[in-house]
């Protein structure tokens, strides 16, 4: 709406002024970063009524929200449809893995010269001004995701913490947070004494370059020491929690992404690999989907009960999606493509709506029928959504004069599920 | 007959100096004044009322000089080697030694790489292939010890494959591919400036010469052809900027920047090196072995009064971080616990099994060189390296598993056999003997905490410590 028609529309409806404000800015994101490119498919565009060679018969079930289907691979997620709302028609243009990776995560056509930040680092740049916790303010578990979806141009600082390790071990040893596995709180103490006596360094804290090697190690220990570490200790949540996380390892970085929303960090990836399903599709499906299906569920359900839900914006995609026919013929035996031209994508919390479908694709799921998604749509919408203007400049210290996210496309951000304003009625 | 040590503990206690008073690190005399160069250097230093660092000693001399020149901290046996050595011209001999290995060539090759931003697709879209050869290149260019006016017009003049001829990529290693940034990268290369900070004449100069660049494509995949169309002045432009101070002046505070952390040093120390080095034919060991025979080079990294001036008139040598590549190195090499690193990007994924300083494209890395400031070489700018420690660097020193499964392999393997584990381990890291002093301390603390607890820790310890993780 622009100002003209806002001041003659509050010159008309001179009622009983209600105020309005805005929803509250999301505080946390959890990313499911579905590395490789899940297939459309066998999650939330199911397509029961095409034939065989693109269904290869999977069947959609109904979900707690009537006219909501989704395949029958995502049982549990199928009961709190109420909770998210599926986008069925991302499209662009890349079917490589890096350079659609690069565009989902910065909402850049590759190419450019420059290396622009994830959104991941967007959100910890301009969430971490507020931020105080031990923690960097992004987050990535498991594996790093490669230098395309990192810090970019904004620097160092904004780099991800990677945790490495295994959240399902008996002991999730998070790289640089917690001490290596076999370690006693004895040995650690002796270790840290014996530091103290045998660094003849020590002595020359007057050289610049010591004292601030002094400096960084007094504040490494103290975050050691801190609340940190303790975030990764899941022996801390009880073993039905964990349970209903399931015992795999993305199962426990759900849950770990909980705790870590609870610690207030504003940015989490899980990267969740191992969907580029080209060979074997179907057999890969089904263990990948069940795994997801139940840690997404626990997930959701859990951040409600929690009351995070509506803090926390969950969003769920790969890079793509895969290509709508089976390909049964040597050497894939049943596998599927990287496919860009139609793909899903998940979101949730944060205040945006849930139990919404956004976008009708065609009947094996291949072509945008209506409301297309481009990455910055999405992108552009989680930036507002957290508070941050996704057409504002970057800032000044990157010398780059652009906005943080190219222009939203024709048919903009998915303001169809951005929360209605909470009326704070009556007050004149 | 008396031996030579108790000769020396009488001479103690006859002179009543306490014994080991004495500093590990530096010698008890001033740096020798030798060449024409340190006395312009001592010249310097009396004017500016500077109290120069005492001269370093063997263990970090010869530390030291493998770290700036090749790349690594010496082995156990490179260290005795060169601190029981007696003669006395061992300094500059270690420095023709080193200058002269293959070793040498490839840890000089990784500096120009952040230079030239030699790295795979992100930003610049070049292609592993291409990267590899523009490494290569470097490389034999170097181990030829190429005189550096030669080595700066194979780059400036080439053209050609960027899959044949190596060179050919100093114009495609940019972020876009027209006039202004192969403009903008000979005067980085040549100058030391981007195109936007020369004056207004020499700006035009440089896009006027670079105006008929074009590329065009092949049928091999992601293969380019470099070519000039209309006049081809870029032999003029060459001819005149070699003539300039600033060409070799750039080549000298590069160097500088190399070997003592920062460029900011005082004029007439690079003014009379630049000077040098047109005079000796642009010969890159020669300027690299008058710096580091130098006296700024032979003091030592502890000094009274202001710090920063002294680092700035050559009168200590700045303590800083051991580089990323060097500290990995480093590490694989005491450990015998080489490291394998990756690219994904692009598919197919590479792997390199071996030294982080011979990776040929940036994009092949890992998390400890992530960490620890390895340049990303997106823009070349000798800012993107960082050499500054932080406490993310410190908790990953302390904590990674991936490290303490490389330390564990000291113990457990490489030295198992040593009879003196504690001296084994002080080579190795700190490349000399522990003190009487560090022995009683371990004897001290072994019998609180039991000997074999605490030597289990020690490699963990001296890791940590400030000996091992600073240039010095």
């Amino acid at each position: 709406m622009n100002m003209f028609a806002y001041i003659i529309l509050s010159a008309l409806c001179s009622l009983p002024q209600t105020t309005e404000k805005a929803a509250p800015p999301a505080k946390s994101v959890i990313e499911i970063w579905v590395w490789g490119g899940p297939s459309q498919l066998e999650t939330f565009d199911p397509k029961p009524n095409a034939p065989a060679e693109y269904n290869n018969k999977y069947k959609a079930i109904p979900t707690n929200v009537s006219g909501i289907e989704i395949s029958e691979m995502l049982p549990n997620l199928a009961k709190h449809a109420d909770k998210y709302s599926i986008i069925r028609t991302m499209t662009h243009r890349h079917n490589g893995h890096e350079t659609a990776s690069y565009l989902m995560q910065t909402g850049r056509e590759p190419g450019s010269g420059r290396v622009f930040p994830a959104i991941g680092a967007l959100v910890a740049f301009y969430k971490g001004m507020d931020y105080k916790g031990d923690l960097p303010p992004y987050v990535i578990l498991t594996k790093p995701k490669g230098r395309f979806a990192e810090e970019g141009f904004l620097g160092e600082k904004f780099k991800p913490l990677v945790t490495g390790g295994n959240p399902n071990a008996a002991r999730f040893s998070v790289d640089g947070i917690t001490p290596p596995g076999g370690l006693s709180q004895a040995d650690i103490s002796m270790q840290f004494e014996a530091l103290d006596k045998f660094d003849n360094f020590r002595k020359y804290n007057q050289i610049p370059a010591l004292s601030l090697f002094d400096a960084a190690g007094k504040e490494a220990f103290r975050k050691m020491n801190g609340t940190a570490a303790k975030v990764f200790d899941l022996s801390q949540e009880s073993d039905e929690i964990r349970n209903r996380y399931g015992r795999n390892e993305f199962g426990q970085a759900c849950l770990t992404a909980r705790r870590l929303v609870e610690a207030g960090v504003p940015y989490i990836t899980i990267n969740a690999q191992g969907w580029d399903s080209h060979k074997k599709h179907f057999e890969t499906m089904k263990k990948k989907t069940a795994e997801m299906d139940q840690a997404l569920a626990a997930l959701l359900e859990d951040l409600a009960q929690k009351n995070l839900l509506d803090s926390t914006i969950v969003w769920w995609s790969g890079e793509f999606g895969r290509t709508p026919k089976i390909q049964w013929e040597a050497p894939w035996n049943g596998g599927r493509n990287h496919y860009a031209k139609c793909f899903s994508a998940l979101i949730a919390g944060g205040g945006f709506k849930g139990g919404k479908v956004i976008g009708v694709s065609d009947s094996v799921a291949g072509t945008v029928v209506s409301r297309p998604v481009a990455p910055q749509d999405l992108l552009g919408s989680i930036l507002e959504r957290c508070g941050i203007d996704p057409d504002s400049e970057f800032p000044a210290f990157t010398g780059v004069k652009e906005p943080l996210l190219p222009k939203e496309s024709k048919e903009g951000r998915l303001r169809e599920i951005y929360p209605e304003n909470i009326k704070c009625g009556g007050e004149k | 007959m008396l031996s030579v040590k108790q000769i020396f503990i009488c001479a103690v206690i006859l002179t009543g100096i306490p014994l080991f008073s004495q500093n590990i690190y530096l010698k008890s005399k001033k740096t020798e004044i030798i060449s024409q160069f340190d006395k312009l250097l001592a010249e310097l230093w009396l004017d500016e009322n500077i109290s120069p660092a005492n001269e370093a000693s063997d263990c970090v001399m010869v530390r030291r000089l493998y770290i700036d020149l090749a790349g690594r901290v010496p082995t156990p046996a490179e260290a005795l080697s060169y601190i029981g050595d007696k003669n006395k011209d061992k300094q500059s001999e270690l420095v023709k030694k080193l200058l002269n290995t293959e070793e040498h060539a490839m840890f000089m090759t990784m500096r120009y790489g952040d230079e030239l931003r030699i790295k795979s697709e992100f930003p610049i879209n070049l292609w592993p292939n291409a990267a590899f050869l523009y490494t290569r290149t470097i490389f034999e260019a170097l181990k030829n010890n190429m005189p550096y006016d030669k080595f700066a017009a194979c780059m400036i003049l080439s053209d050609g494959s960027n899959f044949r001829n190596g060179y050919a990529n100093f114009f495609r290693a940019v972020p876009q591919k027209n006039a202004e940034n192969a403009a903008d990268a000979a005067a980085k290369f040549l100058l030391g400036k981007p195109l936007n900070e020369l004056s207004y004449w020499q700006r035009k100069k440089f896009l006027n010469t670079f105006e008929g660049i074009r590329f065009k494509s092949t049928r091999e995949w992601k293969e380019e052809i470099v070519y000039f169309t209309g006049n081809d002045t870029r032999q003029t432009l060459l001819n005149d900027i070699v003539k300039e101070k600033d060409f070799s002046l750039n080549a000298v505070k590069r160097t500088w920047r190399w070997i003592f952390g920062s460029d900011n040093v005082h004029p007439e120390i690079t003014d009379f090196l630049a000077d040098r080095f047109r005079s000796n034919k642009y010969d890159i060991r020669d300027l690299l072995y008058t710096i580091c025979t130098s006296a700024a080079y032979r003091s030592g990294s502890i000094c009274d009064g202001d710090y920063q001036k002294n680092a700035q008139m050559g009168a200590v040598y700045p303590m800083r971080r051991l580089d990323a590549e060097v500290l990995a190195d480093s590490i694989a090499q005491i450990t015998n616990m080489p490291v394998t690193y990756s690219s994904v990007i692009p598919e197919p994924f590479s792997y390199y099994k071996g030294r982080a300083a011979a990776l040929p494209d940036g994009s092949i890395t890992d998390k400890f060189l992530l960490i620890f400031g390895r340049p990303s070489r997106d823009s070349g700018a000798a800012d993107e390296r960082k050499s500054i420690i932080t406490a993310e660097q410190r908790l990953y020193l302390f904590n990674s598993s991936a490290l303490n499964n490389q330390l564990n392999n000291i113990l457990r393997k490489k030295i198992k056999k040593e009879k003196d584990k504690l001296t084994a381990l002080y080579l190795l890291f700190y490349s000399r003997k522990p003190t009487a002093a560090e022995r009683k301390t371990f004897h001290e603390m072994g019998k609180k905490v039991k000997s074999w607890k605490l030597l289990n820790r020690m490699p963990w310890v001296l890791l940590n410590s400030g000996e091992f993780l600073f240039q010095h």
